[in-house]
């Protein structure tokens, strides 16, 4: 009898992978941690902030004697400074006079230096996710903001000036009803739109600027060359990508997973929740339109247009 | 004596305590391998007899290195199996992702090492969470949707994966004469 080709896999490769997948695990536990430092370095930050303002304030106040301020502590002696600056009592320490303003080798700047680590830390904690660097298909989803609300959804645009990147969900109505909104970004640069198609089937509706992303959900290199056959029209069992009318459609055992093209730095990515098989195409809708060969383009150029003109 | 070697110890002396510490230590575990393939609680939990079976029948004369792996390879080749002869019966409802990749029928002991050297080479060189998310879902049938929440990526990001893998590891078949 035929085996299929994993059972000739070797006992080491299935303990390495038991070993990955176990410490993959403890990943959430290694974010929170990044969190917190991220947050114990924000606040660090913060109080450099404050003493360079103190600082600055101090100047141009009248001359403070040592030792007689609660709040501002000027201390002459560094290393004393240094020392106090552990106590929480001077939680505000001033350099001499002579560092204040302009020297970046007092306090300050090593605080900006411990900022700076401290970037680098997410980073790396971040890119751990893919083994030391962040690839295409290591795109981090963790929402920062998720709404479900039509209302809170445009009282959010509003406070945020609809954000530079986000497409107003009113320039996508042909998608279907508002079900959700998820910020994947907190620069606007990923979010997730969920419609309601009105045919019982959720649509997804990804949105990417990948010139921030450099990694985007579709590929990058096989969305290339035409095929000769319309894979829209597949219905066997098909695996991989098919470009056709700049638009990539990736198949899995048949099933569509997802549909994606791109405009300039912006990559649209329709999906399911789970896969497109089973969508209705004979169901007069946006994704039916756009999974059938004769009204695919038009659909697409449709909602290009509608995109430029509701962009905020 | 490691835990292993004593419940191998048990297998020796015919005592059937063996069945109660292996299926302590590793019930769980192949009852996930073995519903991962079969998308079913009771078939799964039937194979996982059936394991025991087949090792109580089997240790002796065999004495397993690792007895974790001894005991997945036999539940998961036992569920396949009852997966194949379910879709026979068309009583399977879902495809095998196992299938995707294709089966190989080595000629020889030789054959089968060879293939194992391509295939140990393939993933090793693989960066590790590439291997790993391979390994998950096409030894051990793990869903993708679980996959994916275990490295906090999305389900897009996984099959982009196994897909970029399933293509290398064609290749790297093709390119040393294996035909699956």
């Amino acid at each position: 009898m035929n085996k299929d080709i994993m059972s000739y896999c070797g006992d080491d490769i299935l303990d390495e992978a038991d070993k990955n997948w176990n410490k993959a695990g403890n990943k959430p536990a290694l974010k929170r941690l990044t969190v917190i430092a991220a947050a114990a370095l924000l606040t660090a930050g913060l109080i450099a902030a404050a003493v360079i303002t103190a600082s600055k304030l101090n100047e141009m106040l009248p001359p403070v004697v040592p030792g007689t301020s609660a709040v501002i502590v000027t201390d002459a002696d560094q290393t004393e400074a240094t020392t106090s600056a552990n106590t929480a009592e001077s939680a505000i320490v001033i350099p001499p006079e002579s560092d204040i303003c302009g020297d970046e080798t007092s306090a300050p700047t090593e605080t900006k230096e411990s900022a700076e680590t401290g970037r680098e830390g997410i980073t790396t904690a971040a890119e751990e996710t893919d083994s030391g660097k962040m690839t295409t298909a290591g795109v981090i989803e963790i929402p920062t903001k998720t709404i479900i609300d039509y209302g809170e959804y445009r009282s959010f645009l509003d406070e945020t000036e609809g954000g530079v990147n986000i497409i107003d969900y009113d320039a996508l109505k042909d998608i279907g009803d508002f079900k959700s909104f998820i910020l994947l970004s907190d620069d606007f640069s990923e979010y997730r739109y969920l419609f309601d198609d009105g045919s019982g089937f959720t649509v997804n509706l990804t949105v990417t600027d990948i010139s921030v992303h450099e990694s985007a959900n579709g590929y990058e290199t096989l969305s290339t060359s035409e095929n000769d056959s319309d894979m829209r029209l597949l219905s066997d069992n098909y695996d991989g990508i098919r470009y056709i009318d700049d638009i990539e459609y990736m198949y899995v055992e048949g099933r569509l997973l997802w549909v994606c093209f791109r405009d300039g730095d912006m990559e649209y990515l329709f999906s399911g929740d789970s896969m497109l098989d089973g969508y209705p195409k004979n169901a007069d809708t946006f994704m039916s339109k756009l999974l059938t060969a004769e009204t695919a383009a038009d659909c697409i150029n449709t909602l290009k247009a509608d995109l430029k003109g509701g962009n905020k | 004596m490691s835990a292993d070697e004593y419940i191998v110890k048990l297998f020796f002396d015919r005592d059937r305590r063996a069945i109660e510490e292996a299926d302590q230590k590793y019930g769980k575990y192949l009852l996930t391998v073995a519903k991962n393939i079969l998308q079913n609680e009771q078939d799964g939990e039937e194979c996982v007899n059936d394991t025991y079976l087949s090792a109580w029948n089997t240790i002796p004369p065999q004495k397993p290195v690792s007895l974790k792996r001894y005991l997945c390879s036999i539940v998961r080749n036992s569920a396949i199996s009852k997966y194949r002869s379910q879709k026979a019966q068309k009583r399977a409802g879902v495809t095998l992702c196992i299938d995707e990749l294709g089966e190989y029928a080595a000629p020889d002991e030789r054959g089968s090492a060879e293939i194992r050297r391509v295939l140990d080479e393939f993933l090793k060189l693989s960066k590790p969470r590439d291997m790993t998310i391979f390994v998950y879902r096409y030894y051990y049938a793990y869903p993708v949707d679980k996959i994916a929440n275990r490295y906090g990526i999305s389900l897009q990001a996984v099959y982009k994966t196994l897909d970029k893998m399933k293509e290398q590891l064609r290749k790297k078949l093709n390119e040393e004469g294996i035909t699956v």
